[in-house]
């Protein structure tokens, strides 16, 4: 195969801090190529020089038969490299069509817009992978896999060769990133490239054909997604080992109170029926496909939604949740999946947000409550979690995601809980904190606290639950033992209709 | 059909139409007089500044910028405009006053646009510094009496009808010629805003910054043209209403900004940008007009009428979001995703 | 940018002219009494009617007589202007203040210095010998209704406007003139206050036209209320039907007195006022007394009330309103 493009020597510094030290990289028409590494690994710095957006300090930039030493963005996109950032860059207040099709109009220079025209252009572009999405439809009511698919036929209008995907499946559920997945090989069967950025090692080796690894500014791998397997390119990408956590499997005991007990709750068109019971010493999993109400559940458990019917028990006690302040007093914490708009604030230091639920428990009488006097808790968890942070006084906002994650938890555990439920708590976070977060879940249910984990990672659920429930509808369609299962087996039964 | 039914019920204009119905039907059933010919003329007659005002400032608001200083341009525009006439002895009609001002209109909504644009301000800022400094200006530079020294040519503005009705009690009156300049301005607009390659540039622009420079839009171009489209008919909107009312007046507007803007997003324009349209800020400033006006006919108390008008807008924000979330329930999501969950 | 130049240029000379008066003044002060009266703004033809009546005292009293004003009305300004008269040495001020507590410190000070300062259309003041107004609100509210009901023929629906609610006198005149009514014309009834929002009568009062068909007269606060007014009812063709009184001048309800859409404009005459004020400080400066019922020898002063005000300062009130009608606008050029 013909290679479309090829980087040599490539280095890039800021300031004292070198992003990219003598990268080298080939992609050949038709290729999957995944690029991987943990965050601040310099793939970002990469993806930002390929589409022009940064210059490089040193080498050379070889596309087709032309070479730059500099790449300008329009010559980029000339040249036929789209990059398809998180967010998708789409404009939520326009049509499908216009969305796909508009910004080949402006490029052309004309003055007046031929909505025949727009229209037959997006159609042909958007039904090369889906015939599913109306082209009318307003972009801001499509789901983010939609949107992610308009994105893709706006770059395949504007005759891309190369699909740069920045975390394409990290806003996506398992069944969205398998459709994604025939695309992406449909694509490749048209002979247009795609570099694949994540650090979702499992999803990389799957649709890949080949895959480079970062770390530190440096390709450290390079080769055939076929021969890397993903614990070496676990060590490649962190440059350590990293342990699995090994379960010790908890027989539930029987005659033991549990912790929490759901008895039919019901809150449809969410969810209904949901009996459940979590023991002390126990990590439950809930999974299931997006909108199959794992969310809401969460969400009901804390006394953010309200069941219209059912009952929850806590050691045997029937209780009403009817607020999380209800929720925080029986002793349950949430960390929410959005930990930047729903968890944290970011401005402050992380003792603050540490302590901030705690402040009813801490303040004095009247309500008084004396910051410094408290400064030594933010300091406690920063080292108990392993923060990376000079000190308790860092803002939040100049953490790493990893970090930041650790920060919720420390919040949650601050209030001293016994329950502590988790949405998808490893959602963005590179796989050595993943790790460190998997092992201190195990941890916690080592000391008495029962968890339910949300999540939709398969690895994740297997490594950390005992117990893993899979939602359908709203209902609970499996309850296993996570040792009973293996990834492809549990894999098969999220999917299954 | 059904699926018609709900796409022509998902579009907030065709709501707004069905509303200004319902409540002109509700107030004509209380004083008959509402619903006369004669009424419906004079409501669209006084709706007239306000649409030309509320289409001006639509695509600064698709941008995502708030603009206050159009009501200054228009007093100060028509005053000049008056004045320089009158220094030259004009006896003419409506012409000349838009010929000065339309331009003096446009360049100076040009230079807001400049100043937020090259500086980097919001419109909104350097707009409150223009709004003063307009008024001002009309009030110390030029004369902060009203002028009822109208030209020959202009006097009889105010009974240029299109269409004539004879009513029983206001004798004659009929739809104002200026109408024509609102349908003119809103046509224009319209293909602007839809089939030229810049008029998208204000929903790109508004729905997704980053997405229109990408695209190549140059954001302060595009505020410019929005603030000289703004400028001009907001000086057509001062002319019109000045030779209408037959003086003019140093402090023409001052205030009826809030009313312009609260028509335009009653109208489904998006205060944050990126969404409204042309038909929207019509029925909007309909809407405002039937409301405001309607009171007197139904006799409410007019210590109450500004509170009661308040009461209805909020009632209607209240109830068009419901509205939206009530669709947004029904049609869900779209697409792949659409088959989850049945 | 040409025009605006000049008219900054205008506008400097204008204060600087009138500077130049004061100094010409000062030179001749020594032979007769100096009466200096301030006003918000020389700009409104308002007041430059009321220097007519200013100029006309001087002639008839031999003194010095003048008015000044800021080109544009502004407190700050205004009370610079005083200083500069108290710096002079006048002997009187008459000043008619655009904002009355901005204005009071000045006053002190004049007072202080031996100044007698006599104020007008600021009848809360602090600081003054006396405040002379052309009539009191209550007693002009009622001979609005007066002159509304003789031409109604003491019967049928009126309207009433103000400028904006907020405008207290406009709301004194009113209600005076509705209770008015109530205690004396059983066959009138006020179908409401409405707001004009002071340029928006003609609006209203279309719709009122419409909504109300039995409405027979018309009673207007703001000088544009009757000229808003007026022109619906022209246009409707009601002018004889439809009785229009209120405050207005001719400059503005002119060609509307002539058709006869608007009956009757009252107003008071700035000129008089004026005068009045300044017959005011020339008693006190010769020594005399002013009394309750006194003649102070000028139309609509002729039979004085004085009320002291609750910061002690005596108020003079007049009955100093004109009524022009098309017979009489000629007279009155402001």
């Amino acid at each position: 195969m013909a290679t479309f493009l090829c980087v040599e020597h490539i280095s890039k510094r800021f300031g004292g801090v070198i992003a990219l030290a003598d990268v080298s990289l080939e992609i050949e028409h038709g290729q999957i190529v995944g690029l991987v590494g943990e965050n601040g690994s310099g793939k970002s710095t990469l993806i930002k020089i390929l589409s022009g957006v940064y210059t490089p300090d040193q080498g050379v930039i070889y596309i087709k038969d032309h070479h730059y030493k500099r790449l300008a963005p329009i010559q980029a996109i000339r040249e036929g490299i789209s990059v398809i950032y998180q967010d998708f860059a789409l404009c939520p207040n326009l049509s499908v069509a216009e969305n796909i099709a508009i910004a080949r109009w402006v490029f052309s220079g004309r003055r007046m817009i031929n909505w025949r025209h727009v229209y037959q252009e997006a159609e042909k572009a958007l039904r090369q992978i889906t015939d599913q999405i109306p082209l009318e439809a307003e972009v801001g009511q499509l789901s983010a896999a939609d949107r992610q698919i308009v994105a893709i036929a706006r770059a395949l209008l504007e005759q891309a060769q190369l699909i740069i995907m920045d975390e394409p499946t990290t806003a996506l559920t398992e069944k969205e990133i398998a459709s994604l997945f025939t695309i992406l090989r449909r694509l490749r069967e048209e002979g247009i490239a795609v570099l694949f950025v994540s650090h979702k090692l499992h999803e990389v080796k799957e649709i890949c054909d080949r895959i480079v690894v970062l770390r530190d500014g440096r390709k450290v791998y390079d080769g055939a997604a076929a021969e890397a397997d993903i614990e070496t390119l676990q060590v490649y990408m962190t440059g350590r080992v990293v342990e699995p956590v090994k379960l010790a499997a908890h027989p539930p005991a029987g005659e033991q109170l549990p912790l929490l007990r759901a008895k039919e709750l019901t809150l449809k068109p969410h969810f209904s029926g949901i009996t459940f019971e979590l023991r002390r010493n126990e990590v439950l999993g809930i999974t299931g496909l997006l909108g199959s109400g794992r969310r809401e559940l969460a969400l009901a458990l804390i006394g953010v939604l309200r069941p219209t019917s059912g009952e929850i028990e806590i050691e045997g006690r029937r209780v009403k949740i009817k607020h999380i302040w209800d929720a925080w007093k029986l002793g349950i914490a949430y960390v929410p999946e959005d930990r930047i708009n729903e968890g944290l604030h970011l401005p402050c230091p992380i003792t603050a947000n540490v302590i901030l639920p705690s402040l009813p428990r801490l303040s004095g009488t009247l309500g008084f409550f004396n910051y410094r006097a408290h400064r030594n808790l933010g300091e406690r968890w920063r080292r108990e979690l392993g923060i990376k942070a000079p000190s308790a006084e860092t803002p939040v906002r100049n953490l790493s995601g990893g970090n930041q994650q650790r920060v919720v938890l420390a919040k949650c555990l601050a209030t001293e809980p016994k329950i502590l439920v988790l949405n998808s708590p490893t959602m963005g976070v590179d796989v050595a904190s993943k790790a460190a977060i998997h092992r201190f879940i195990r941890a916690l249910c080592e000391k008495g606290i029962g968890i339910i984990l949300i999540s939709d990672d398969i690895p994740e659920l297997l490594q950390t639950c005992d117990r893993i429930l899979i939602l359908k509808r709203g209902r609970i369609a499996h309850r296993l033992y996570s040792h009973e299962v293996t990834e492809t087996l549990l894999h098969k039964m999220l999917m299954e209709e | 059909m059904p699926n018609f039914a709900r796409r022509l019920l998902g579009r907030h204009e065709v709501i707004l139409f069905g509303i200004v119905i319902v409540i002109s039907i509700v107030i004509g059933v209380f004083n008959r007089a509402f619903l006369s010919l004669a009424t419906i003329f004079e409501i669209l007659r006084g709706a007239i500044p306000f649409a030309l005002m509320g289409l001006g400032i639509l695509p600064v608001l698709l941008l995502g910028e708030v603009d206050i200083s159009f009501v200054g341009v228009a007093a100060t525009t028509s005053l000049v405009a008056h004045t320089l006439l009158h220094d030259m002895g004009y006896a003419g009609g409506i012409g000349g006053y838009i010929l000065i001002a339309l331009p003096l209109g446009a360049a100076i909504a040009l230079m807001v646009g400049l100043i937020s644009g090259v500086f980097r301000l919001p419109v909104f800022a350097v707009s409150l510094g223009f709004w003063l400094m307009l008024y001002g200006f009309n009030l110390f530079f030029i004369s902060p009496e009203m002028r009822f020294d109208l030209p020959e040519g202009l006097v009889g503005f105010y009974n240029h009808f299109l269409i004539k009705v004879q009513d029983p009690i206001v004798g004659e009156t009929g739809l104002h010629v200026a109408v024509v300049y609102v349908l003119f301005a809103a046509v224009a607009i319209w293909v602007v805003l839809r089939h030229t390659v810049i008029g998208r540039g204000f929903y790109i622009m508004g729905g997704n910054r980053e997405v229109a420079v990408r695209t190549g839009y140059n954001l302060v171009k595009l505020l410019c043209v929005a603030m000289a489209v703004n400028g001009a008919l907001a000086a057509l909107a001062g002319v019109l209403q000045c030779a209408y009312k037959r003086f003019f007046d140093p402090i023409l507007f001052r205030g009826a900004e809030l009313y312009v803007i609260a028509a335009v997003v009653i109208g489904g324009t998006s205060i944050t940008g990126g969404r409204g349209s042309v038909i929207g800020v019509l029925l909007g400033v309909i809407f405002v007009q039937v409301i405001t006006r309607g009171l007197i006919y139904l006799g409410v108390e007019p210590t109450w009428q500004q509170f009661v008008v308040g009461c209805m807008l909020v009632i209607f924000f209240i109830l068009t979001s419901l509205r939206a979330r009530l669709l947004g329930g029904l049609s869900g999501r779209s697409g792949l995703t659409r088959g989850e969950g049945k | 940018m040409y025009k605006r130049l000049l008219l900054v240029a205008l506008a400097l000379a204008l204060v600087l002219g009138s500077l130049g008066d004061v100094a010409g003044i000062a030179a001749e002060k020594s032979k007769k009494l100096v009466i200096a009266v301030v006003v918000k703004s020389i700009a409104y033809r308002w007041f430059q009617r009321m220097a007519e009546g200013v100029q006309q005292f001087a002639k008839d009293y031999d003194v010095i007589a003048f008015l000044q004003g800021p080109p544009v009305a502004d407190s700050a300004q205004q009370v610079a202007l005083i200083e500069q008269l108290i710096a002079m040495g006048v002997d009187a001020i008459v000043n008619v203040p655009y904002g009355v507590p901005e204005n009071e410190p000045a006053q002190k000070e004049a007072m202080d210095n031996g100044i007698i300062v006599i104020t007008h259309e600021a009848a809360t003041t602090r600081y003054a010998h006396y405040d002379l107004e052309a009539f009191d609100n209550k007693s002009y509210g009622e001979e609005m209704m007066r002159q509304l009901a003789a031409r109604m023929g003491y019967e049928g629906d009126y309207v009433q406007f103000v400028g904006s609610f907020t405008n207290a006198s406009h709301m004194e005149w009113q209600e005076a003139a509705r209770a008015y009514q109530e205690a004396n014309y059983p066959k009138m009834k006020s179908l409401g206050i409405f707001e004009s929002k002071e340029t928006e009568a003609y609006t209203v009062m279309k719709d009122l036209l419409k909504a109300y068909p039995t409405i027979r007269g018309v009673l207007g606060s703001s000088a544009l209320d009757v000229v808003g007014a007026g022109q619906a009812i022209q246009e409707a063709g009601l002018n004889d039907q439809i009785a229009v009184v209120g405050t207005s001048i001719v400059s503005y309800a002119g060609e509307l007195l002539k058709t006869g859409a608007v009956d009757l404009a009252m107003c008071w005459d700035p000129a008089l006022a004026g005068y009045a004020a300044c017959v005011v400080a020339y008693k006190l400066l010769m020594g005399e007394e002013i009394t309750d019922g006194m003649d102070l020898g000028v139309p609509g002063y002729e039979n004085i009330r004085i009320v002291i005000n609750e910061h002690g300062v005596p108020v003079i009130y007049g009955t100093g309103w004109i009524l022009i009608d098309a017979s009489n606008m000629d007279q009155y050029n402001f």
